[in-house]
């Protein structure tokens, strides 16, 4: 899975807001936000990559059980696909 | 700020946006972040709208100042972009009227702003259609002033600007933006409310009403004298038109006005904090900015001065001094006496200003609203 093309990741007071461009403004279902896990995720997205690389990346970066890993990435891919910007 | 915090205050956002406990604009003010800015790219016009408190004629315009090139308007924008501008509004005067508007309106729309467009629609064009379909407004305003030739004849001055106008709603109606009307009411078409809106909704069910006619500013004339409504009838219509803008409820729309909304109705107040610059009541100036065709930032259109030069300083000086400007700047005495200076009369120091000349004068014309304000609306 990847990310779609035509979505910025734009840093506004602290936050990490996700942005359409062009064409995909059609697609616009209100502001997404990031918190820093999420930006993470994102940013592994940019590259058509599987549910277990994704869970394993995250598992390097943070210091968190594989139960919580789980739980976040879930959390976010769920979100991720209800705002149309996922390529499966 | 360590990483966890961060992501806890982030959590904690991301959660009072969903519960529509602040807005984003009400949390970029907080930290002074120039959220949500306008880009006024001309005073220019093709119509002269009688009640218009900006247009200038070329002539007029070239003995104020000039405006600004689309080279410089895009360097503005990624000032602007890094800042943490996320909302744009993109206007005039009418912005299509310029040239080099596709040049300036194609590199704003890949930097990432959630862009708005006002436009009379009349000067739409093939290759218009063809740019907003590629890189759609998120939404378009349009602005229709009657329901026949005839009233635009009196209003506007010229009867055919009214079938382009509907011609222009045709185009833009093959956009994929949230499209909306708006009518500003005035003596000559108090009366076409329904036919106003009947036309609109072959287009958009998103139609808004201004009752408010406010005297010229930054060099511009208008006859507001004659335009005006008299309070009962700007507070009938509008009550006539809040009716119908209630049934509105298209996850977007909700999603606009929660992230969107830079209109007075967000009073800062509400949110719990007092921010400077204290005399604007509004988020003018806290998380909003108005950057006009010459160069000059304001906290909102309305005002006149004072204004720091984003073109000549940079764009993020330009915004942090702006609320200092205001910082010694006073309402009228009577003003602070007022019985209805509390959420009757929005106390707006930019309206003030224009309408008596100095932010230390009141003014019998929004001292009348605010009465009219209070007799309807006890609580």
């Amino acid at each position: 899975m990847k990310l779609k093309k035509g979505y910025l990741v734009r840093e506004i007071a602290d936050c990490h807001i996700v942005v359409p461009i062009g064409e995909r403004v059609i697609e616009f279902k209100g502001i997404m936000t990031l918190n820093n896990t999420g930006s993470f995720i994102w940013n592994c997205l940019t590259n058509d990559i599987s549910y277990s690389q994704l869970l394993s990346s995250i598992l390097d970066e943070y210091e968190i059980d594989e139960a919580t890993a789980k739980a976040d990435l879930d959390e976010f891919l769920n979100a991720a696909r209800g705002s149309g910007v996922l390529e499966e | 700020m360590n990483i966890e915090q961060k992501r806890k205050n982030n959590n904690q956002l991301a959660k009072l946006w969903e519960s529509s406990e602040i807005t984003l604009a009400a949390y970029a003010a907080q930290r002074h972040v120039p959220l949500g800015g306008t880009f006024e790219l001309t005073p220019r016009c093709n119509l002269r709208c009688k009640m218009c408190y900006i247009r200038l004629d070329k002539s007029q315009m070239e003995l104020i100042g000039r405006e600004k090139t689309a080279e410089e308007w895009i360097a503005m924008a990624k000032e602007a972009a890094e800042a943490g501008t996320l909302n744009l509004l993109i206007t005039g005067g009418e912005p299509l009227i310029r040239e080099d508007f596709e040049e300036i309106y194609t590199a704003l729309s890949t930097m990432g702003f959630i862009i708005t467009l006002n436009t009379n629609a009349t000067l739409m064009t093939p290759d218009l259609l063809k740019l907003f379909k590629k890189y759609p407004p998120t939404a378009t305003n349009v602005t229709l002033y009657g329901a026949s030739s005839q009233t635009y004849e009196k209003i506007c001055g010229n009867p055919d600007s009214f079938y382009k106008t509907l011609h222009g709603l045709d185009l833009l109606s093959q956009v994929p933006t949230e499209l909306e009307v708006r009518t500003t009411f005035i003596k000559d078409n108090r009366h076409e409310l329904e036919e106003i809106r009947t036309i609109s909704n072959r287009y958009t069910k998103r139609f808004a009403i201004n009752v408010m006619v406010n005297k010229a500013v930054r060099g511009a004339g208008s006859d507001v004298q004659n335009c005006r409504l008299t309070p009962t009838q700007m507070f009938d219509l509008t009550e006539a038109n809040a009716e119908y803008y209630k049934t509105l409820n298209k996850p977007i729309e909700i999603a606009l006005e929660k992230n969107m909304d830079t209109d007075n109705d967000i009073q800062a107040k509400d949110y719990g904090f007092d921010l400077p610059p204290r005399i604007i009541t509004c988020l003018a100036a806290k998380s909003m900015y108005w950057i006009t065709w010459d160069g000059k930032m304001l906290p909102c259109g309305s005002f006149t001065s004072p204004y720091t030069l984003p073109f000549e300083e940079g764009f993020k000086p330009a915004w942090d001094g702006l609320p200092f400007l205001f910082e010694d700047i006073l309402l009228p005495q009577e003003c602070l006496r007022c019985e209805y200076a509390d959420g009757k009369c929005s106390n707006c120091p930019a309206i003030l200003q224009t309408e008596s000349g100095s932010y230390e004068k009141i003014s019998q014309y929004i001292c009348e609203i605010a009465k009219e304000r209070s007799k309807r609306y006890k609580e």
